[in-house]
């Protein structure tokens, strides 16, 4: 219990800069045109993440960083989540951990970016046999991402076998084959898979808080039987079950991020703990809004599915409820 | 969000683990009625004498007067040691006490807060009412003001630790034409005026934790009241949780290391089918990890509680967030630790631990000082901005 969860003041000022180009430059109704929106053509777009130093957040100056660390890193990753940012951006984050030298300086200024491969399966870095992956926004991307417990590689974008409609429509998937044995660059450690959970966690909590808003926002303005439907318990204790499981995702994943006990290099503890809630919360938090949203909910048009799928295929990253729990009890527990 | 243990901090709690190890009660706690009373105030005694009551309490009244992290730190330290709750010292501790520091007059805090601090004294509340429960601001116990006296008419229910107590914070209707949160006064009750009458009441568990009591004409100085007549709804919100969350701190220990057993216990007993331990079986296994992943976060949403504290004076909504999560949590705790242990789970006293009585005792979690259904309306309409429900 030694820490202060809050934003210190830097903090606070970094996520309120991140939010509020968030909000100008990419609103989620962005998102409702498909014929205008493209996750390629929103790459043309992310000069506004170098420019809010997003890529070296948390790298040290000497590397060419901005000199913060994973709490810093985790905030931003809660903004994107709210705006539902493509996953990319995520990947592109961890990846400048995994680079050095002219390559890092690639990532930190937005001339070189990365996607995740998302396993399907294990990963075993030693394995003869091609990883199946899906790539996840990958087109235009340098470099593709993928980890395991114990380690973390950059590859060159393997060629796509077929581009697949998925349920995340916002987020272009790919499926290809990936040769492990033709690493860009390695880092070893847990570190940088307690780095890669812990963004995604923060981005999973940004989304749970979001549809949080949404629903409150919606049960306040939506008249049935002469009143708001907020006031009926039902929706109101919905709500406040949303908002405990927002929080609990968001002060876990904070408290993991700050956890520097010597353990957390070799416990994966609190950081699968994160996991498991911020992807519960998210999904969810989802479900629930869609619920209070009724009819509208269904709909195509509102926002609420939105929020919904981007929560399952981000729960889905490199990640399960399963492998998350494997974690948990491989752990000693709780320190 | 940052780290704030420094080398201060560190030094602190290396001292109150210290002196917690040689000076913690080795003798069991009487498990209840006079001999648990006494066990209770002389444990008190023994930490104000190695002067570590009232950490955060005002020094000129025998605290120590240090900030929210040490007080923090010794809940967290006290809690770790195995160190028995302050049971019957819990009201005065907590909640007498600390409304007294931010309320009280001079005299009463002179004459109360130094009481408490040594043991000597122990309280009890006085705010439920068999018709006033979730609705508290509808109690209708009277006091009428008679010279220098207020008069007690009627009845509070769910009065932990009655039995014994010198002291009761109550709340009373002192003007009843006024509206209904408008008109209540908290005024101190010492439990041996005349008139007064404490009959106990046994829970599900079996344990007798709390009582009615009945006033019949029961006759209390007005300088007894605090923050003045028609103030009590006031007194009484503002200070519950006075601790602003740094309390929870035990609860959420405690619980931690009620998982950690069931995983002992889980790799100890063999799965039901036999032929592996319980722990080997994926879906215990699973509901195991779900479970120490919930408390890892009611552990952190403490701190998060806790944190919002430090910058304001008052404590806000958010608290019920983490109370929702500990009450439906340790429910949920108890009830796996029911279906892992089978049959010998009903056993009372088996070599795996008194599991009937903590299961049973887990559902007060969700009921006592709110229930969760009402933690959720506050959480809907204070902290979310939703509107109040339709009147039935």
């Amino acid at each position: 219990m030694n820490v202060d969860l809050l934003p210190t003041e830097e903090q606070g000022a970094i996520r309120d800069s991140v939010a509020a180009a968030l909000a100008k430059q990419f609103p989620v109704d962005r998102l409702h045109d498909e014929k205008t929106y493209s996750a390629g053509a929103e790459r043309a777009k992310w000069e506004v993440f170098t420019g809010l130093g997003v890529f070296g957040l948390g790298l040290p100056e000497a590397l060419g960083g901005v000199g913060y660390g994973l709490a810093e890193e985790v905030t931003v990753a809660r903004e994107l989540g709210r705006h539902l940012i493509s996953p990319a951006v995520l990947a592109t984050m961890v990846a400048a951990h995994v680079v050095t030298g002219d390559r890092l300086a690639a990532l930190v200024s937005g001339d070189a970016s990365a996607a995740f491969a998302n396993p399907v399966g294990p990963v075993d870095f030693s394995a003869a046999a091609p990883l199946p992956v899906q790539l996840l926004d990958a087109a235009g991307a340098d470099y593709v991402l993928v980890w395991n417990d114990r380690a973390a590689a950059l590859y060159r974008p393997p060629v796509v076998d077929s581009h697949v409609e998925a349920l995340d429509e916002t987020v272009s998937l790919a499926r290809a084959s990936l040769d492990l044995g033709q690493p860009v660059a390695v880092v070893d450690g847990p570190g940088i898979a307690r780095r890669a959970g812990l963004i995604l966690s923060a981005y999973l909590a940004g989304n749970a808080e979001s549809t949080l808003a949404m629903a409150v926002e919606y049960a306040k303005v939506r008249e049935q039987f002469g009143q708001p439907i907020g006031a009926f318990q039902a929706i109101k204790h919905y709500c406040a079950e949303m908002a405990r499981r927002a929080e609990a995702s968001v002060a876990q994943t904070f408290y993991a991020a700050l956890d520097a006990s010597e353990r957390c290099d070799d416990d994966m503890f609190e950081a699968a703990a994160a996991r498991l809630l911020a992807a519960e919360a998210a999904v969810t938090n989802g479900r629930y809004n869609v619920q209070i949203h009724g009819g509208m909910g269904f709909t195509y048009e509102a926002d609420a599915h939105r929020f919904l799928k981007r929560a399952l295929l981000v729960s889905a990253i490199a990640s399960g409820p399963r492998l998350e729990q494997q974690r948990i009890m491989a752990s000693r527990g709780p320190a | 969000m940052r780290i704030i243990e420094t080398a201060q901090t560190r030094d602190f709690r290396q001292e109150v683990r210290d002196w917690l190890q040689t000076n913690g009660p080795r003798e069991k706690r009487p498990p209840d009625g006079a001999a648990m009373r006494a066990f209770d105030m002389a444990w008190q005694a023994k930490q104000f004498d190695g002067g570590w009551a009232g950490i955060s309490w005002p020094q000129e009244y025998g605290g120590r007067g240090l900030p929210l992290v040490e007080q923090m730190i010794w809940h967290e330290e006290y809690s770790r040691s195995g160190a028995p709750s302050s049971g019957n010292m819990f009201v005065a501790l907590s909640h007498a006490g600390p409304t007294l520091i931010n309320e009280g007059s001079e005299v009463q805090k002179a004459y109360h807060l130094p009481r408490i601090l040594r043991g000597e004294v122990t309280w009890c509340q006085g705010f439920s009412e068999p018709g006033a429960g979730s609705d508290l601001g509808a109690l209708n116990t009277r006091a009428e003001i008679d010279g220098d006296h207020l008069v007690v008419n009627g009845s509070k229910i769910w009065t932990t630790y009655a039995p014994g107590a010198d002291f009761q914070e109550l709340l009373v209707r002192t003007d009843p034409g006024a509206g209904k949160h408008k008109g209540i006064t908290w005024v101190i009750c010492p439990m041996n005026t005349p008139g007064v009458e404490v009959r106990p009441i046994r829970a599900m568990s079996g344990i007798t934790h709390f009582a009615q009591c009945f006033y019949d004409n029961v006759r209390i100085p007005l300088a007894n009241v605090v923050g003045g007549l028609n103030n009590g709804w006031r007194v009484a919100m503002t200070t519950l949780g006075f601790e602003r969350g740094t309390a929870n701190i035990a609860h959420q220990i405690e619980l931690s290391r009620t998982v950690e057993k069931l995983v002992e216990i889980a790799a100890q007993i063999d799965a039901p089918e036999g032929g592996r331990r319980a722990i080997a079986d994926d879906a215990i296994a699973a509901e195991l990890a779900t479970l120490r992943a919930e408390v890892a976060a009611l552990r952190s949403m403490t701190a998060l509680t806790i944190s919002r504290n430090m910058r304001q004076a008052v404590p806000g909504p958010e608290g019920n967030l983490v109370a929702l999560q500990f009450g439906e949590l340790i429910r949920r705790v108890m009830d796996f630790a029911l279906r892992l242990l089978g049959p010998r789970g009903l056993e009372r006293d088996s070599e795996f631990g008194e599991w009937p009585l903590e299961y049973l005792e887990a559902y007060k979690w969700a009921i006592g000082g709110g229930t969760s259904e009402i933690r959720r309306n506050a959480i809907g309409e204070r902290l979310l901005g939703l509107p109040k429900g339709p009147k039935a």
